[in-house]
């Protein structure tokens, strides 16, 4: 006769739809959006009402997947989104009365099996594999982006520089509601700064597992934008908005953990980084030239990687450079379980899900078979002579998109990644951006031609 | 709104009773089982049947016509004419006893106060630790009054080891009680939201979720002060 609940004896995502549902009905939520992502990573999604909310909660909503970049494929144009219970959340920027709630949702075909093109169903294959071998993956992405004056006058929002704590800046202010925001969204933050550049700011999140981290980084960008907007202004995540400035970069702190133990570390080994940390490492390394066309996905994303901007340009393991692609990032003795891996090739225009499969898939093809470390660069492979860079064997990652394109379409590796549905829909996607890219005259071309020849 | 089956074998001063039992509350439907000694009704929803017995001046008749009632899960109020009670243990049941004379708001009272009882009182279901008050029916909590917003993993984890005072938890079995489902996660995950859910909860007086090192988490009953 016992009145006490006990989650053993109750289903937990029943729990959740009921947490759910008793939250709409505390809140007055009248609008539900339904989000998922594209295969670029871009938000889409679709608004029930609160009357449909239990029936959607239990067997989700249907909705015409043709017109979604990547979702369908050929005779599979009917699809169901199939809400996350847990994911359950009120946007806080919109109004107290008739409230409005999201929920992350899985993409099904018909006929309810997950849909082999559903970005969060690739991530998680990914980190099923990760799990097969005993190991969480645990990400913390340090997000850049800009906030510009509107989307017609493009030009930086305040005039901050790196660090710059000034009390008046509204750049701080901005940053702040932003991250308020990201808290009562349940993203913590762990840190946030103004970057180099006029505009640009950086926020970094506190690790979780990849699957809730990439969910948290879409949502990110939604908070961003909106608290922007709120203020007349605009928020961009574009690689490279401006000649003249950084790129926005996402460098990503990743480590993987046995249970409760980091497995990177290991007390007796040089730089205290295990076996398994130095195959994942080289894993990276070696395959960063391969999934580079995810993690840098835009034509502009290659305006980045150039030398001079702090962004990695050498798919090597070097050291003590600003634009190392992949550090270990020095931690406080004690807190073994924050020794870390940070790569950095990754902008923060990607596709977080097809981002975290692919280098989640690199790190654990080099434990798999066990990649060795190549030798460390300790001098700055970008001042050194061609023939020197011969030498020391350092590999060039992809300078252009098309050129990403060409050695993605033929990597092994990441078809292992994203599955051959993701694969041939990203790589077909991307050749059009292309074509359409190299038919471009561009602004340098008129300026540097036009009178000339 | 329950219904009160009065068991009075047709004596007058149980009719008066009843009526004005009626009379003061319209809160519940009250029936007169004139001759049914010996056997109390069957009712559909214990939870909201009493049965009000006019006792039979024999201790062991009101004794065995009470077991049986209670026997039968019903709430029972037994209203007896002696100021000897029946030898029998009421501990498998709900029983309130009243002695002669019984007043109509006393029966009453003690209807409500059986009824309450065996509903296990809405109080029940509560978890209190202090401020802290955390109702599972309604997925609410509170801290000193105000409501506290929480996602749904952080009111899993709060409420799962809130139930469990004093009890120290590893990450691992959190993650397996609060994420089951959930292959992803990792036991860091549980840090997270440990971290969060202090930053909620937390007041000035008590550290609700407490660190042992090595192991796990525990959740501290209110009354150890915050020492860190």
């Amino acid at each position: 006769m016992t009145q006490l609940h006990d989650t053993k004896q109750r289903d937990i995502s029943e729990e959740a739809i009921r947490f759910a549902l008793f939250s709409a009905h505390e809140h007055d939520v009248r609008f539900i959006r339904l989000w998922f992502t594209d295969i670029l990573g871009t938000l889409k999604g679709f608004a029930i009402t609160i009357d449909e909310l239990e029936g959607v909660l239990r067997s989700g909503a249907s909705f015409d997947g043709a017109s979604i970049e990547g979702i369908a494929r050929e005779g599979e144009a009917d699809m169901v989104a199939m809400p996350d219970p847990s994911t359950w959340q009120i946007l806080p920027w919109r109004p107290r009365e008739n409230a409005v709630a999201r929920l992350f949702c899985d993409i099904k075909t018909a006929s309810g099996e997950p849909a082999e093109t559903d970005n969060r169903e690739v991530l998680r294959r990914a980190l099923r594999r990760a799990g097969e071998m005993g190991l969480t993956y645990y990400v913390a992405p340090e997000i850049e982006y800009y906030h510009l004056r509107s989307s017609d006058d493009p030009r930086p929002h305040d005039s901050g520089g790196y660090f710059d704590q000034s009390s008046d800046s509204a750049g701080a202010d901005l940053r702040r509601q932003t991250v308020l925001a990201l808290e009562e969204m349940g993203i913590p933050v762990k840190h946030s700064h103004h970057e180099v550049s006029d505009g640009q700011h950086e926020i970094d999140l506190r690790h979780t597992n990849a699957l809730t981290m990439a969910d948290s980084i879409v949502t990110f960008k939604v908070v961003v934008k909106e608290i922007a907007a709120q203020s007349g202004g605009y928020a961009t995540f574009m690689p490279r908005p401006f000649a003249k400035s950084n790129g926005s970069g996402m460098h990503t702190h990743m480590s993987l953990f046995d249970g409760d133990t980091n497995v990177f570390y290991d007390p007796d080994a040089p730089q205290s980084l295990s076996v398994k940390a130095r195959q994942f490492m080289a894993g990276l390394i070696r395959h960063s030239p391969e999934i580079t066309a995810i993690t840098n996905q835009w034509v502009n994303s290659y305006k980045r990687l150039v030398p001079g901007v702090e962004a990695p340009v050498y798919a090597n393991y070097t050291s003590g450079n600003i634009a190392d692609l992949v550090r270990v990032p020095s931690y406080r003795v004690g807190k073994e379980d924050s020794l870390r891996i940070e790569y950095r090739a990754p902008d923060s225009a990607c596709n977080p899900y097809l981002a975290f499969a692919a280098i989640l898939t690199a790190g654990l093809e080099g434990i798999e078979q066990e990649y060795k470390l190549p030798e460390l660069i300790t001098s700055d492979p970008s001042i050194m002579s061609e023939a020197e860079r011969r030498k020391h064997g350092v590999v060039d990652l992809p300078a252009t998109l098309d050129s990403a394109l060409k050695i993605a379409s033929e990597s092994k590796l990441l078809r292992k990644a994203l599955g051959t549905a993701v694969m041939d829909s990203f790589i077909r996607n991307k050749r059009i951006e292309w074509a359409e890219y190299s038919r471009t005259v561009t602004d340098y071309e008129i300026s540097r031609y036009l009178k000339l020849l | 709104m329950a219904t009160v089956f009065l068991i009075g074998f047709g004596h007058p001063d149980s009719m008066r009773l009843l009526e004005e039992m009626k009379a003061r509350s319209r809160e519940h439907d009250f029936r007169n089982i004139p001759d049914s000694p010996g056997e109390p009704p069957q009712p559909g929803d214990k939870h909201s049947s009493v049965a009000l017995i006019w006792c039979p001046r024999s201790v062991e008749e009101a004794g065995s016509l009470i077991a049986q009632s209670v026997a039968n899960g019903l709430p029972t109020v037994a209203l007896l004419h002696d100021s000897v009670p029946p030898r029998i243990d009421f501990s498998g049941g709900h029983v309130e006893l009243s002695f002669a004379p019984t007043s109509s708001a006393e029966a009453l009272a003690r209807t409500e106060l059986v009824l309450a009882r065996a509903r296990g009182p809405r109080e029940g279901n509560l978890i209190t630790h202090g401020d802290l008050v955390i109702d599972p029916d309604r997925y609410e909590v509170r801290l000193a009054g105000r409501a506290v917003e929480l996602t749904f993993k952080e009111y899993e984890l709060l409420r799962y080891i809130a139930a469990r005072p004093g009890r120290v938890f590893s990450r691992e079995a959190l993650l397996r009680a609060v994420w089951d489902y959930d292959y992803f996660g990792g036991t860091r995950t549980v840090d997270v939201h440990v971290r969060r859910l202090r930053s909620k909860i937390n007041d000035l007086r008590y550290q609700f979720i407490e660190t042992v090192w090595n192991v796990g988490y525990r959740f501290r009953s209110t009354g150890e002060p915050n020492d860190g």
